[in-house]
């Protein structure tokens, strides 16, 4: 089966229910030629399963294929950031931080006290991020996360920002040392040299076009209205 | 010394980042970043150098005392030994 996947048409066939509902609606049916083909064999679900006794043959499914996924689309100038993407005034704005922190929360209240705006979720786990000849886009993609939160669209890149947990809210513009750090502990680490190589030169490029924020935040309105507004803001100045 | 193989030195933005690949991941994670000095030892040490070498190539790059030289080679090396970079 055919799936088209951040404007990339790969190619594998899922055995399980997992998989096989979240990819159904990026299947593609027209007669179009594949960039890549992704094959699981046996061994490498029995070998996830054995590295983790509580993934079942499904859920090592959904993973491997999305790993090779997103390995491959390094070669197409893409990646993936394990991230809540929000996305208001068809822009999209990329909530990164370790599992537990609330991304996910911060999204979802952003759907709550901007819901004039008409917000939705481009992918609540792990957006693709790629860059195009006229600019730098998000991705929804399969993987989605634990609930299946995903559309099936391209959207403007408007921002990244890392979240932290605290009693007073604050933003941040942070200088690209920061932004390099945080990004790769949010993404894959386990490449090879080549794809290190090309997720750095992605990443420089999204450095160059895209700002990147700290948000230190609680659940209130008030969080919400300070990253909206600063975020949102950041472009009226620049044009 | 020299340093073990695996690891990629690359420059990013204004940054200077170290970061491990293949079998290293099993031992290291994360980021390191370099300045424009810690790069140039970084590099004579992806061939086998001795600290000499390494004083001797300081002097010669940044016009610096013997003194400072010892000094920030023995800082990096010291550093590189702790974190198990090295390879006697």
């Amino acid at each position: 089966m055919k799936y088209k996947i951040a404007d990339v048409i790969a190619e594998f066939e899922p055995s399980f229910e997992m998989l096989k509902v979240r990819a159904d609606k990026y299947k593609i049916m027209e007669d179009v030629k594949r960039d890549f083909k992704i094959i699981l064999r046996d061994e490498h679900v029995e070998r996830e399963k054995k590295l983790n006794s509580e993934v079942s043959s499904e859920l090592a499914e959904y993973m491997l294929i999305g790993n090779t996924f997103y390995k491959i689309l390094l070669r197409y100038k893409g990646c993936l950031l394990h991230a809540s993407a929000v996305v208001v005034d068809d822009e999209a704005y990329l909530f990164s931080a370790p599992c537990g922190t609330g991304k996910s929360t911060h999204t979802s209240l952003w759907l709550h006290y901007l819901k004039d705006k008409k917000p939705y979720i481009l992918n609540d786990d792990k957006p693709a991020i790629r860059v195009m000849e006229d600019g730098i886009y998000a991705y929804g993609t399969p993987f989605s996360g634990k609930y299946d939160i995903s559309e099936n669209k391209k959207v403007k890149l408007k921002a990244i920002c890392f979240i932290e947990q605290a009693k007073v809210n604050s933003i941040e513009r942070i200088e690209s040392k920061e932004a390099i750090k945080l990004f790769y502990e949010q993404t894959f680490q386990n490449l090879s040299e080549e794809e290190i190589t090309n997720f750095f030169d992605i990443l420089d490029e999204i450095l160059k076009k895209v700002p990147f924020y700290k948000l230190r935040c609680d659940m209130s309105e008030e969080a919400v209205q300070l990253s909206y507004q600063t975020m949102r803001g950041e472009n009226t100045d620049e044009n | 010394m020299k340093i073990r193989e695996g690891f990629v030195l690359r420059e990013i933005a204004d940054s200077i980042v170290v970061v491990p690949t293949g079998d290293l991941l099993s031992q290291f994670k994360g980021i390191i970043n370099l300045n424009h000095t810690g790069k140039f030892m970084w590099e004579l040490l992806q061939n086998d150098v001795s600290m000499e070498e390494i004083v001797d190539r300081l002097i010669e790059e940044y016009g610096i005392s013997l003194e400072k030289a010892m000094k920030i080679a023995n800082n990096f090396t010291e550093q590189l030994k702790n974190a198990n970079f090295i390879e006697e």
